[in-house]
């Protein structure tokens, strides 16, 4: 009796270990998504990038990002199964460790949480930091940070120079003792542009906001102005015309793309071979001209079609 | 009043005046024509003036609402936040340049066909700075006009229209001034596509004249439509307005410099000349209108003439046909007279009926019709007896009476065709037609002797008569009516000889057989009162021991005065005079009595003969023989009720209970007389019988005739098929008897063994048989 139990137990313990050996070793790439037949598309609801409403009992994803990975599901012939996160637990969710920059460095998490998704699509800005922790696709879409002000401000726009770094150190000096509202782990980190060297009065809010927040926040009179990426910018303008108004650039040109687990290189192949293709059809841009019909306006080099 | 009027409304007058109302009415036609012509003219001018009013206010309509949709754009969300953006010092490369994209996206988006595909007003929007710069166009590549721009003057009125020439072309614009924050701040030129005002006014376009439109300004003209018919007629450039072939119009186009020019053809002269000739048509229908009245005059005149001739001749009409209903009533007064004339010479004053000429003359009729159809005529003489006795005692008054009512009786007695007359005094006369048989004269003959069993009433008195009849026929009696006659008359002769109260035939012969009948009758009534009748039994014998084992019972009468009547004949007459139960039940009951009488000597089995007639009353018939067997204590089975097939033949329901009843009681049943009826076989089936009796004309010639052979032995062939015993009736000699004992026939009767006898000889015959057998 008690040998048939040891048995058991051996046998039980044995498996458990080849579980887990293989759960951690195998890496979930495309292959495996592509048998459990789901792509789950981790997205932080972001301007135009990802957008959620609901409608009656159920809540709707929309967005460019979500368009864009729908797409990309399709064409690999996957379910769909969207993940609302927030910037704070975006890669937790993809990696299973936690990741953040703090005091200019990367700080990860030791305790594994487990894989929640497989790919994370928000417009989501590359920064070197960011680009430790995972991989990203080709760019898909330009993007900046400015300097946001209320109207009644005293902050004056900069006369564009033409130059970006001279636009950007124009725009520094403004704002030494200037309210600035920021945004920690986010592309408004004012760690990223090294704000705290322009003693500027950097504000960041103490409960979490979401990116689309910002400027409602400074209307709100919680700062006079803000760092604000340019696709949000250009919904903020049309939204709240006369009541706020651009400054100048706080960073360089920066690209938005697509992050992937280091350990899915194939499902990041397969990614950018699709988006390419997207990009050389014209549909990526028809995507795009529906969520920011004014960018070709601003980035005309970005979306130029590349025949080759 | 009314008589002056009747009197002025001749036709002369009917006629003039309506020759004055026809004039009248012409020349009123041709004057309202003539009207009616100037007026049209003139309303066709008005009219024209009214439409092209309609177009100038069209087109002020079009330029005020262009005014107003170009003054909704420079008010749009769109450029007020461009300038709000740009007013906040915004540069073009950070920010401002997507509020800019937006105004361009917004004026393009205008000069598109709208939603409900209405063409734009405008074909090309330009938004300029005050200081001249384009802001956003929506011909970018396309230079701009800026002849007749002057920023200064136009940013100090909301809107204006702007008119020039640039490139040989009339250019047509308008301005609206941009405001930001209550100030002019750009200033917003709309360029007009021209070709919807054009087809603005193609749409409305006159049809039927022709006719040339054009939009004028100082700068130029634009040209809208030309429909004219003969446009050498016109010289556009200097105007004339000759009414009777054209019209030239202008209209100021409000709030606008425009005016609105148009040359338009004349009234249609078609349409005058057709006027022309439509009062002419009207002036020539005078003609018929005039014609058709002189000759309703003139028919009017005739009418009149012919209507007075009418009431003339209605009048002696109506005099005529007073005279003609007199005529019809005097006619029908004399016909009525004659005809009761003609009554009163055919027909007896006191009783209605037809005379002796009158009813010789139908007899005649009679005679001949019966002639021509082979048909026999029965006359019937009747004579009232002891009439003058009547007449002597109760006077004429009273014999009048009788007379009348025997005339009654008679006819209603009779049917209608046939003729009851009145010879004479108290002879009458009843003429039968179509006679079938002469039983049917005996029949009707005691009917009218038994038309006088009832008493006349006379004065509260009753009073019996009888009659005696003289009855003829024709042909058999006489060759014409005279002798027919004759022969009746000789007959009631011979009945008033016999003592009255009767009737007679003329022939003798016939006389004799209705008497016999008639006595048989008589005789058979008394015969049974007094007890006169006989029975007579027949041994039956078992054909294989030659042993009497029955007997048939049958009913032998000779009478006082008739003789000896055989069976057949007075059977018949009882069947017809109701005697028919009465001779049963005797036949029945003495039988019956003796056969249990015999029952001590032998057990005899008594056969009785049954008349079809008896079976009107299943019932009681059923309870007589009940009861009789009960009386005389004789066996059930030994009693053999005999009856004929014709009994059978469509009986069902209770007949078929009875002789059920009979059979379950135990009682024989036999066919009598098997063969000589109808047979339906099917009833040997039905009725439970024990025996079958072949009728003796089988018999008789059985030893000499296959034919009847061949019949007997399939008669005694069916019988043992069906379980029946075999009687063989009329067994006359040995041979007979062999022959049927060779086809195992059990039973036979007849005078080789002994013919029907006494009750005495039978109850010797029987004693005999047994003796010999001890």
């Amino acid at each position: 009796m008690t040998l048939t139990k040891h048995k058991y137990l051996c046998s039980l313990i044995a498996f458990l270990l080849i579980y887990f050996y293989s759960s951690v070793s195998t890496a979930r790439d495309l292959e495996q998504i592509k048998a459990e037949g789901v792509l789950r598309h981790i997205g932080v609801p972001y301007a135009n990038f990802i957008t959620l409403y609901i409608e009656g009992d159920e809540t709707v994803v929309g967005g460019l990002d979500a368009e864009l990975m729908q797409g990309f599901a399709q064409h690999l012939g996957l379910e769909y199964e969207f993940l609302e996160a927030s910037w704070s637990n975006a890669f937790t969710l993809l990696t299973g460790k936690s990741a953040s920059y703090i005091n200019n460095q990367l700080q990860r998490g030791q305790i594994d949480h487990g894989i929640e998704g497989d790919v994370i699509a928000n417009g989501a800005t590359i920064l070197p930091w960011r680009s430790e922790v995972v991989d990203f696709s080709i760019d898909y879409f330009p993007s900046a940070v400015w300097l946001v002000a209320k109207a009644e401000s005293d902050l004056i726009p900069i006369t564009p120079t033409g130059i970006i770094q001279q636009d950007i150190l124009a725009v520094k000096k403004l704002i030494k003792n200037h309210d600035v509202l920021a945004m920690k782990q986010t592309c408004l980190d004012p760690d990223l542009y090294n704000l705290y060297d322009t003693e500027a009065n950097i504000i960041l809010p103490i409960t979490e906001l979401k990116l689309n927040e910002m400027v409602p926040a400074i209307l709100n009179n919680d700062a006079e102005s803000t760092l604000l990426d340019v696709p949000d910018t250009l919904i903020a303008l049309q939204k709240w015309p006369g009541e706020i108004k651009v400054i100048g650039p706080v960073s360089d040109d920066q690209r938005m793309a697509v992050a992937f687990r280091k350990d899915s290189p194939q499902l990041r192949d397969a990614f950018n071979q699709y988006l390419q293709e997207m990009k050389k059809n014209g549909e990526y841009n028809q995507l795009v001209k529906k969520y920011y019909p004014s960018v070709f306006n601003f980035y005309p080099d970005f979306f130029k079609i590349k025949h080759q | 009043m009314s008589m002056i009027l009747r009197k002025w409304l001749t036709s002369k007058n009917s006629l003039l005046f309506g020759s004055v109302m026809l004039a009248g009415y012409l020349l009123l036609i041709l004057t309202v024509t003539n009207v009616g012509q100037k007026k049209l003219q003139e309303s066709q001018h008005n009219e024209l003036h009214l439409k092209i009013q309609h177009y100038a206010n069209l087109l002020s309509n079009y330029f005020e609402l262009s005014n107003r949709s170009l003054s909704f754009i420079a008010r749009n969300k769109t450029i007020s936040t461009f300038y709000a953006n740009k007013n906040s010092g915004m540069s073009m490369t950070y920010g401002l340049r997507a509020s800019l994209f937006n105004v361009q996206q917004l004026l393009a988006e205008r000069i598109e066909p709208n939603q409900d595909k209405r063409p734009p007003y405008f074909s090309r929007i330009t938004l300029l700075a005050l200081d001249g710069t384009i802001i956003a166009d929506t011909a970018q590549q396309t230079g701009f006009n800026r002849g007749n721009i002057d920023l200064s003057a136009l940013k100090s009125v909301d809107q204006k229209l702007l008119i020039n020439k640039y490139q040989n072309q009339l250019s047509l614009r308008l301005s609206t001034t941009v405001y930001f924050q209550n100030k002019p701040i750009a200033m917003m030129i709309g360029e007009y596509n021209q070709s919807p005002i054009i087809a603005l006014l193609d749409a409305q376009q006159y049809q039927g004249t022709g006719s040339y439109i054009r939009l004028l300004s100082e700068y130029g003209s634009i040209f809208i439509w030309d429909s004219l018919n003969n446009p050498e007629d016109f010289d556009l450039d200097n105007d004339h307005d000759d009414h009777l072939h054209s019209f030239h119009l202008n209209k100021k186009v409000e709030n606008t410099p425009f005016t609105l020019e148009a040359w338009v053809e004349g009234v249609d002269n078609k349409s005058l000349f057709t006027s022309k000739w439509f009062v002419l048509l009207l002036s020539l229908l005078a003609i018929p209108v005039f014609s058709s009245l002189y000759y309703l005059f003139y028919i009017e005149r005739k009418n009149s003439r012919l209507r007075a001739q009418i009431h003339h001749s209605t009048k002696q009409q109506t005099v005529l046909s007073t005279h003609n209903l007199q005529l019809e009533k005097e006619v029908s007064k004399r016909k009525l007279s004659e005809e009761k004339l003609a009554f009163q010479a055919t027909h007896d004053s006191l009783t209605g009926l037809p005379n002796r000429s009158y009813s010789l003359q139908k007899l005649n009729d009679a005679v001949n019709n019966c002639q021509r159809s082979r048909k026999k005529v029965l006359i019937m003489y009747i004579d009232l007896d002891n009439f003058k006795q009547v007449n002597d005692t109760l006077g004429h008054a009273a014999g009048d009476i009788i007379l009348q009512e025997t005339g009654k009786r008679l006819k209603l007695a009779l049917r209608k065709t046939d003729t009851v007359a009145r010879l004479s005094g108290d002879e009458f006369m009843v003429i039968i037609d179509e006679l079938q048989d002469l039983e049917q004269a005996k029949e009707l003959a005691v009917k009218v002797l038994h038309l006088f069993d009832q008493p006349f009433k006379m004065n509260k008195h009753l009073f019996h008569t009888s009659t005696s009849i003289g009855l003829a026929v024709f042909p058999d009696d006489a060759t014409d009516a005279e002798n027919l006659l004759k022969s009746a008359d000789m007959a009631l002769y011979k009945v008033k000889e016999t003592g009255r109260n009767n009737f007679s035939f003329f022939e003798s012969k016939m006389n004799d057989d209705v008497n016999r009948k008639v006595a048989i009758n008589v005789r058979l009534r008394a015969a049974l009162k007094e007890n006169t009748l006989e029975m007579y039994y027949q041994p039956l014998i078992d054909l294989s021991t030659k042993k009497i084992i029955g007997a048939e019972a049958l009913m032998r009468w000779t009478d006082s005065q008739l003789g000896f009547v055989p069976p057949d004949e007075f059977i018949a007459q009882a069947e017809k005079n109701d005697l028919i139960d009465q001779l049963g039940s005797f036949a029945l009951n003495t039988a019956a009595h003796q056969a249990a009488e015999w029952q001590k000597i032998a057990p005899l089995q008594i056969a009785i003969n049954f008349s079809s007639v008896q079976f009107r009353h299943c019932e009681s018939l059923l309870a007589e023989i009940q009861e009789i067997l009960l009386t005389t204590g004789l066996p059930p089975e030994k009693l053999d009720v005999e009856v004929t097939e014709s009994l059978l033949i469509n009986q069902e329901g209770e007949l078929f209970d009875m002789l059920k009843s009979l059979r379950n009681m135990g009682v024989e049943l036999s066919i009598d007389d098997f063969g000589t009826g109808y047979s339906a076989l099917s009833y040997l089936q039905k009725f439970s019988f024990t025996k079958l009796k072949i009728d003796r004309a089988f018999i008789m010639n059985l030893t000499n005739n296959r034919a009847d052979q061949s019949l007997v032995k399939a008669i005694t062939a069916m019988a043992k098929a069906l379980n029946l015993k075999v009687v063989a009736e009329g067994i006359e000699d040995k041979k007979q008897m062999q022959f049927l004992t060779g086809l195992d026939c059990e039973f036979g009767q007849g005078y080789f063994f002994s013919p029907p006898v006494t009750a005495e000889k039978f109850e010797r015959l029987l004693r005999d048989q047994i003796s010999a057998e001890s």
